[in-house]
C-alpha cells in the first residue's frame, strides 16, 4: 500500500497499532507457547512411563535437568510437580487464551463487522506487550534456584502458600505473570466489547454478526466481568508470598488464626469456571461459522445458536461450586450447583443439534479447516458428555481429582479449543499472511492429531475410572494401578506421536509462509466480510465502508447463478 | 493516500464521546468488580474469625482515617465543580479546580503514608493479624490506583493547559477519580467503622 513503506520497521512490525499486525503477534506468541507447552506434556509422559529414568537425546536429555538431584537428566518429583503446572499454566494462559482470543480476536473482530480497526488502538499495543512482559516474567521463573512454581495450575493454597507449601520464589513470579496476563487480557475485553458495539458496519446488526464475533463477544464480556476477580485472588496470594499476611493459610501452619484456603478456592473458580467459557466461546464460533462455509449452506438455527451462546454465558458465572463438591460444602448448595450446572447441557444440546442441522445434506467440503471443525464437534461432544458425570454429585465423589477429570478438561478444553484454534488457523491463514498452508502437510497434521489425541485423552478417562489420581509421580508403585500400566505406556506413545506431528505443523507453518501458493482472495468462498477486502489487506482494511445487506451465511442461494456465495454486503442480484 | 502526505498512525476511527465513555465504563467496571471480589474475601475471613480485632482499637490514630476521608470526599466534589465550570464553557476556572483537586488527591495519599507510617509504630503491622492484612492490603491497593487518578489528573491538567482539552477526557477522568472516592467510601464503612 502507499502508505506502508513510510513506517519504520519498528512502528509496522514491532510496535504496531494495526489490528491485524497484533492479531499476528499474539499468534506467534501463542504458537511458541503452545510448542513449549507441549514439550512439557512430552516430558510429564515421560516421567510416568519410565519413572526415573534419563531423558532419551529426543527429548532434549543431553540438556535438561543435568543438576537434577536425583541424577542427571532425570525428572525427579519435584520437578514433576513443576512440570505438570507450568504445562497447565502455559496452555491455558499462554497458548490457547493468545490464540483464540489475541490473535484471532483482533484479526478477525474488525474485519467480520467491517470496521476500519480496534476502538482503541493504542491499548491494544499495550494490551500485546503488556503479555510480553508476563512471557518473559514467567520464563524468567525457570531460572529461579527453587525452579519454577510446583503447585499446579489452580495454585491451591497452602500448596502456594511459603508456609507449608512448596518452598521457592517461583510461586511468586507466577503469580505476577498471571497478574499481567490478566491485566492484558482485560484490555483486550475493553477494545473488543467497544469495537463490536460502536464499530459495526451500517446494517451489521447484532443477529448479522458471524457467530466467530459472537463468540469472541461473549468471551470478552466474561473477560471483563472475571478476570478482575481472579486478580483479587492472586493479590491475596502475593501477599501471602511476600508480606506475611494470612489470608489463606490455615490451622496448624498459621501464626495467626482465621485464614481459609478455601477462600482461595471460591474466588478461583468464580473466575476459573467461566475461564472454560472464555477458551471455548470463540471455537464454538469458529466451527460453527466454519461449518456453515464448508458445508456450502446457511448455519441452521443460526440465531437459536447465537442465543445458546448467550445463555451458556450468564449460567457460566453461578456454577462455580461444581469444582467444590468435596470440599465439604453443604449439601443444599452441592445440589443447587449440580442443578444449574446440568441446565447448562440444555443450550449446549441444542445448538449442538445446530451444528448436526447445518451439515444435514450439505455439500461437504473435507477441506483441512473443515476436518479440524468437524473433529471438534466430536472431541467437544465426548468432553460435554463426560462432564455430566463430574457434574453430578454422586459420581463426581468418586471421580474428583482422577484422570478421569483430566480426561474430561483435555477433551474440552484441549482438544476442542486447540482443534478450534487449528481450523482457525488453516482457514484464515490466507487472508493474514497471503499465503495458503500446504493441505497436504496439514491432513497429515490433522490425522495425525486427531487419532493419538484420542487415544491419549479417552484413555486418561479409563485410568481415572481405575483410580489413577492426576497427581501421581508414579504410577507403577500403586498395586490398584498395575492393571492398567500398559494403558499408560500406550497413551505415552501416542503422545509422543501426537507431538511429532505438532512439529509439522511448525514446519507447515514457517514454509508456507515463504512458499506456500500465493492465495486467492476468497479461496474458501465465504460470505463473510473479511474476504471481500484485498490481499495485503491495508491499514483501514476497506476502501469504503461496507453497506451490510445479508446475513453471515449466504451460501447456496436459489438465484444465485456463476458462485454459491454472496458477501454480506452484496445485494441479491435481481 | 498519497505517498507525500504524513501518515496516520490509526485509520480512520470515530471520535465521538459515547465510544469513549463506554470503553471507560467497562474498564472502571472491571476495578469494580476487583475490589467488589476483595471486599466479599474480606467479609468471608471477618464472619469466620469471630474476634477480629486482637488489640485495643482505641490507642490506635483513627482520626487520620476520618480526614482522608473529608480529603477524598472534597477532592470529588472539586472536581465535580470543575465539569460545571466546563458545562459553563470556563475552561480557565475549571483547571483550576482539577489543580485543586490534584492537591487534595496528593494530600490524601500523603496523609496515607503518615496514618500507615503511625500505625506501623504502633504495631499495627500486615503480618500481625488478619486486620492489619485487610487494612493495608485494600487500603495500599486503593492508593495504588490512587497514584493513577493523579497520572490520570496531571494528563487531564496538560490537555487543559495545552488547549487540547475535549469534554470527554474530564468526564473519562472523573468517572475514575469518583469511583476511587467511592471505594475509599466503602472501605471506611466496611473496614473502619463496622
Amino acid at each position: 500500500m502507499s502508505n506502508s513503506h513510510e513506517q519504520s520497521f519498528w512502528s509496522k512490525y514491532i510496535f504496531s497499532l494495526d489490528h491485524k499486525v497484533i492479531g499476528k503477534q499474539f499468534l506467534w506468541l501463542g504458537i511458541f507457547f503452545l510448542l513449549f507447552g507441549g514439550f512439557q506434556a512430552m516430558l510429564i509422559r515421560w516421567s510416568l512411563s519410565n519413572n526415573m529414568e534419563p531423558l532419551p537425546w529426543w527429548l532434549l536429555g543431553d540438556f535438561l535437568y543435568q543438576s537434577s538431584p536425583v541424577g542427571a537428566g532425570i525428572i525427579g518429583p519435584d520437578a514433576y510437580n513443576q512440570l505438570f503446572t507450568m504445562h497447565g499454566t502455559i496452555m491455558i494462559f499462554w497458548a490457547i487464551t493468545p490464540i483464540l482470543i489475541g490473535a484471532f480476536g483482533n484479526f478477525c473482530i474488525p474485519l467480520q463487522i467491517g470496521a476500519p480497526d480496534m476502538v482503541f488502538p493504542k491499548l491494544n499495543m499495550i494490551s500485546f506487550w503488556t503479555m510480553f512482559l508476563a512471557s518473559v516474567v514467567l520464563l524468567f521463573s525457570y531460572l529461579l534456584p527453587e525452579g519454577t512454581a510446583a503447585g499446579g495450575w489452580t495454585s491451591y493454597p497452602p500448596l502456594s502458600t511459603p508456609v507449608g507449601g512448596i518452598p521457592g520464589q517461583g510461586q511468586t513470579m507466577w503469580t505476577l505473570a498471571l497478574t499481567l496476563a490478566g491485566t492484558s487480557t482485560l484490555m483486550g475485553a475493553i477494545n473488543y466489547i467497544t469495537t463490536i458495539v460502536r464499530l459495526r458496519a451500517p446494517g451489521m446488526d447484532y443477529f448479522k454478526m458471524p457467530l466467530t464475533t459472537w463468540g469472541l463477544f461473549l468471551t470478552s464480556i466474561l473477560n471483563a466481568l472475571f478476570v478482575p476477580i481472579i486478580a483479587a485472588g492472586l493479590i491475596i496470594l502475593l501477599l501471602d508470598n511476600i508480606a506475611g499476611t494470612q489470608f489463606l493459610v490455615a490451622g496448624s501452619k498459621a501464626t495467626i488464626p482465621g485464614g481459609d484456603p478455601l477462600l482461595y478456592q471460591h474466588v478461583f473458580w468464580i473466575f476459573g469456571h467461566p475461564e472454560v467459557y472464555i477458551l471455548i466461546l470463540p471455537a464454538w464460533g469458529i466451527v460453527s461459522d466454519l461449518l456453515s462455509v464448508f458445508a456450502r449452506k446457511p448455519a441452521f438455527g443460526y440465531k437459536v445458536t447465537a442465543i445458546c451462546m448467550c445463555t451458556i454465558t450468564a449460567l457460566s458465572g453461578v456454577v462455580w461450586g461444581h469444582h467444590m463438591y468435596t470440599t465439604g460444602m453443604s449439601p443444599l448448595l452441592g445440589k443447587t450447583f449440580m442443578f444449574l450446572t446440568l441446565l447448562i447441557s440444555i443450550p449446549s444440546s441444542i445448538f449442538f443439534l445446530n451444528w448436526l442441522g447445518t451439515l444435514w445434506k450439505g455439500a461437504l467440503k473435507f477441506d483441512v479447516p473443515m476436518l479440524f471443525a468437524m473433529s471438534v464437534m466430536w472431541v467437544f461432544g465426548l468432553g460435554g458428555l463426560t462432564g455430566l458425570y463430574n457434574a453430578t454429585i454422586t459420581s463426581d465423589i468418586y471421580l474428583h481429582d482422577t484422570y478421569f477429570v483430566v480426561g474430561h478438561f483435555h477433551y474440552t478444553m484441549a482438544a476442542s479449543v486447540l482443534f478450534g484454534g487449528f481450523a482457525a488457523i488453516y482457514f484464515w491463514f490466507p487472508k493474514m499472511f497471503g499465503r495458503d498452508l500446504d493441505p497436504t502437510m496439514g491432513k497429515i497434521h490433522f490425522w495425525g492429531s486427531f487419532i493419538p489425541l484420542n487415544l491419549v485423552f479417552f484413555n486418561m478417562m479409563v485410568m481415572g475410572y481405575a483410580g489413577h489420581h492426576r497427581r501421581i509421580f508414579d504410577p507403577s508403585e500403586f498395586e490398584f494401578l498395575k492393571p492398567v500400566l500398559g494403558l499408560n505406556d500406550f497413551m505415552t506413545t501416542s503422545a509422543f506421536i501426537l507431538g511429532a506431528v505438532q512439529v509439522l505443523f511448525a514446519f507447515n507453518f514457517v514454509w508456507s509462509l515463504v512458499k506456500g501458493k500465493l492465495a486467492e482472495k476468497n479461496p474458501w468462498g465465504a460470505a463473510t466480510l473479511e474476504w471481500t477486502v484485498d490481499h495485503p489487506i491495508p491499514h483501514g482494511n476497506f476502501s469504503a465502508t461496507p453497506q451490510v445487506v445479508n446475513g453471515p451465511h449466504e451460501y447456496s442461494h436459489p438465484s444465485l447463478k456463476d458462485k454459491d456465495w454472496l458477501a454480506q454486503s452484496e445485494p441479491l442480484p435481481s | 493516500m498519497s505517498s507525500g502526505t504524513l501518515v496516520k498512525k490509526t485509520a480512520q476511527l470515530p471520535e465521538d464521546n459515547f465510544t469513549s465513555y463506554l470503553g471507560m465504563i467497562i474498564g472502571v467496571g472491571s476495578f469494580a468488580m476487583l475490589f467488589i471480589a476483595l471486599f466479599a474475601s474480606y467479609g468471608v475471613l471477618r464472619i469466620r474469625a469471630g474476634v477480629w480485632m486482637g488489640y485495643t482499637i482505641g490507642t490506635l490514630p483513627l482520626i487520620l482515617l476520618w480526614v482522608n476521608t473529608v480529603i477524598i470526599c472534597s477532592s470529588s466534589y472539586i472536581l465535580f465543580k470543575s465539569g460545571k465550570s466546563i458545562k459553563a464553557g470556563n475552561l480557565n476556572t475549571a483547571r483550576k479546580y482539577v489543580f485543586a483537586t490534584l492537591c487534595f488527591g496528593a494530600g490524601f495519599l500523603l496523609m496515607q503514608i503518615i496514618l500507615w507510617n503511625t500505625l506501623i509504630a504502633e504495631g499495627f503491622i500486615i503480618s500481625a493479624h488478619q486486620a492489619g492484612s485487610v487494612f493495608y492490603m485494600l487500603s495500599g491497593l486503593h492508593g495504588l490506583h490512587v497514584l493513577g487518578g493523579l497520572a490520570a489528573l496531571m494528563w487531564l491538567l496538560l490537555k487543559l493547559t495545552q488547549n487540547k482539552f475535549k469534554e470527554k477526557h474530564g468526564v473519562m477522568v472523573g468517572m475514575f477519580w469518583h469511583f476511587l472516592t467511592v471505594v475509599w467510601i466503602a472501605f471506611f464503612i466496611l473496614v473502619v467503622i463496622v
